[in-house]
């Protein structure tokens, strides 16, 4: 093979040039003449604007983090595993503890997957059935995440301060800045309580624990290894303190829920065009039996 | 106590059935009556399908669970608009201080008080409340000139009314002779001040400096704005002073030709400020009291 024709192949293959066993193969088989010609060899090697573009182009883009795509290399970038101290752990938290290191417990992250894709799939199965989703996270800096997450899923934030009463004393929480009925000012305004609450610091919101107990309302929340598991009805052991950590725990609870939503819509697209299909055909006949 | 608890069992059984019924009679209207439930024709996945897809009534706001939806709503949209807005490139040029001097800023935004506000956006609002809305104000206000329109339509709602008012203050200029009129005040006197480009020659009430103010500390706290600013020789002032005593009037005449002076020259106003020869004195006489000797001397008896 001539060194022309090695450099029009390197040139139309877009595949970076160096990794190209074909080209190593040839340059290896190639005896070195003189150095003008090695000069020139050399002078190949230099990739091409295009295939440097073409590399560009083929990379691998970022894929979006999903319960389906969750993986324990993940969990453990956001820092997921560290838990707090061992002098402040509480002992409910020992099963989800890997261990412990520089004085903090470690949080087995196999477990974290486990549970999350747990509260995950409980999310898209609540979403599906219409339910309204509550995502709660007090602290300022998650409250910004708080509420694109509510967005993203169609749901509902609190993001501020827990009121107490929210939901116990919903009348008058929540039913005071609602708009009266036009047609009767005296009736008390419809309150709604949501039917699945997801809490990003827990410890800091025992009164919305409580009230969602009092309510039969299911909780979700990230237990950290200072929290009591069993205070929520679906825990997700896993660092509270990070915020990329909490930042993906909410991403892939909103997109769960946002999967049961659409799954719901598809589902009442269905119903809608199969029933307007069975009218359509019962009409059909109406229409001959009149003639 | 059996009979209440059966009706009210009952009750709440039938409620629940029309509850049942109302829901799916809402739904396109079937031939058949599948809404009632009966038992010949009850099937589990049909009847689960129902349940599920059934119309639920939600919130409509985002914030419903805050317990003030349309405040926090706000503080979203307004957050959400800066967001939208800001660029980290375009701000760290906006801040060089060539931009700054290119392009002043004279548009000082004044929001609407809180009584205002709240009257405005229809919400009951604490000076906290408030506070936070003026904050995520002042932000949009802080994006780089020329705001977009949308930015601009935004703040324009939350302006107060009497801004439109403020900004057409008009800036003292020199008449067609080239003189500066200012006045100046202290205790009772107050000076008429005309200032104009001249030799340095000082006139009061038609008289000389020398000849109307007799003690040198006078005379030297009319020139003073002069001194201060190595203006002496540059300009005449004439002055009317009427009121008060030999002192009063003579920093009265101070304050007078300090202002006269920054119509000719705005770039002098730190060096008068830092001279004294801006600041209105507001020192006057106190009034006596009653049951008092004088304004704060008391009986000792």
């Amino acid at each position: 093979m001539s060194l022309a024709a090695l450099k029009t192949a390197c040139r139309r293959t877009p595949t970076p040039i160096l990794a190209s066993t074909q080209l190593w193969r040839s340059l290896a088989t190639q005896p070195v003449r003189n150095v003008a010609n090695r000069e020139q060899q050399l002078e190949s090697l230099i990739p091409t604007s295009n295939d440097l573009q073409a590399v560009k182009r083929n990379r691998p883009t970022a894929q979006a983090v999903t319960s389906h795509n969750l993986t324990i290399s993940k969990l453990l970038a956001a820092g997921l595993h560290l838990g707090h101290s061992t002098s402040l752990w509480n002992p409910a938290t020992l099963p989800f503890i890997f261990g412990t290191r520089a004085g903090i417990s470690i949080i087995n992250l196999e477990h974290t997957l486990v549970y999350l894709r747990r509260a995950c799939n409980v999310v898209r199965e609540v979403a599906q059935r219409g339910g309204t989703v509550l995502f709660v996270g007090t602290r300022p800096e998650i409250s910004e995440l708080t509420i694109d997450a509510a967005r993203v899923s169609e749901g509902y934030h609190v993001s501020g301060k827990w009121t107490p009463g929210t939901l116990t004393n919903a009348h008058q929480v929540l039913g005071r800045h609602a708009t009266p009925d036009p047609q009767d000012p005296g009736k008390p305004p419809k309150t709604y309580k949501p039917d699945i609450m997801i809490l990003f610091n827990p410890l800091e919101n025992d009164i919305a624990i409580a009230e969602a107990q009092l309510n039969n309302i299911p909780t979700i929340a990230i237990t950290d290894s200072d929290c009591d598991p069993r205070r929520v009805t679906y825990p997700i052991p896993a660092n509270d303190d990070s915020i990329r950590g909490v930042e993906l725990v909410a991403k892939v609870l909103a997109t769960s829920a946002r999967e049961g939503v659409i799954k719901r819509k598809q589902l009442l697209d269905r119903k809608e065009k199969s029933s307007k299909a069975s009218r359509d055909y019962r009409n059909q006949f109406d229409g001959r039996s009149s003639n | 106590m059996a009979t209440s608890l059966a009706r009210s069992t009952l009750a709440t059984f039938s409620r629940a059935v029309a509850a049942r019924t109302s829901v799916t009679t809402s739904m396109a209207a079937p031939v058949l009556c599948r809404s009632l439930r009966l038992a010949s024709t009850y099937s589990a996945a049909a009847n689960h399908e129902e349940d599920m897809l059934a119309y639920r009534e939600k919130p409509d706001s985002l914030s419903y669970f805050t317990g003030n939806y349309k405040y926090n709503d706000l503080l979203i949209d307004l957050s959400s608009l800066y967001k939208a807005h800001f660029k980290p490139q375009q701000q760290v040029m906006s801040n060089s201080l060539l931009a700054e001097i290119e392009a002043p800023t004279n548009q000082t935004y004044t929001w609407k008080l809180r009584d205002k506000m709240s009257e405005y956006l229809g919400i009951p609002l604490t000076t906290s409340q408030w506070r936070k809305i003026v904050m995520q104000l002042n932000q949009l206000a802080s994006l780089p000139k020329p705001l977009p329109p949308q930015v601009e339509a935004e703040l324009a709602k939350y302006t107060r009314y009497d801004t439109t008012q403020q900004q057409q203050v008009k800036r003292k200029e020199l008449d067609e002779m080239g003189r500066a009129f200012a006045v100046g005040r202290r205790k009772e006197s107050s000076a008429r001040c005309y200032v104009v480009e001249g030799e340095g020659k000082i006139m009061v009430n038609g008289q000389e400096l020398g000849t109307y103010f007799n003690r040198l500390v006078d005379r030297e706290e009319v020139t003073w704005p002069f001194e201060s600013t190595d203006t002496l020789g540059k300009y005449n002032a004439w002055i009317i002073v009427e009121g008060g005593g030999q002192t009063g009037q003579a920093q009265a005449i101070k304050l007078g030709l300090g202002k006269a002076l920054l119509v000719h020259d705005a770039e002098l106003k730190p060096t008068l400020r830092k001279a004294g020869c801006i600041t209105r004195d507001p020192r006057v006489v106190e009034r006596k009291k009653e049951g008092q000797k004088g304004a704060r001397a008391k009986y000792t008896w």
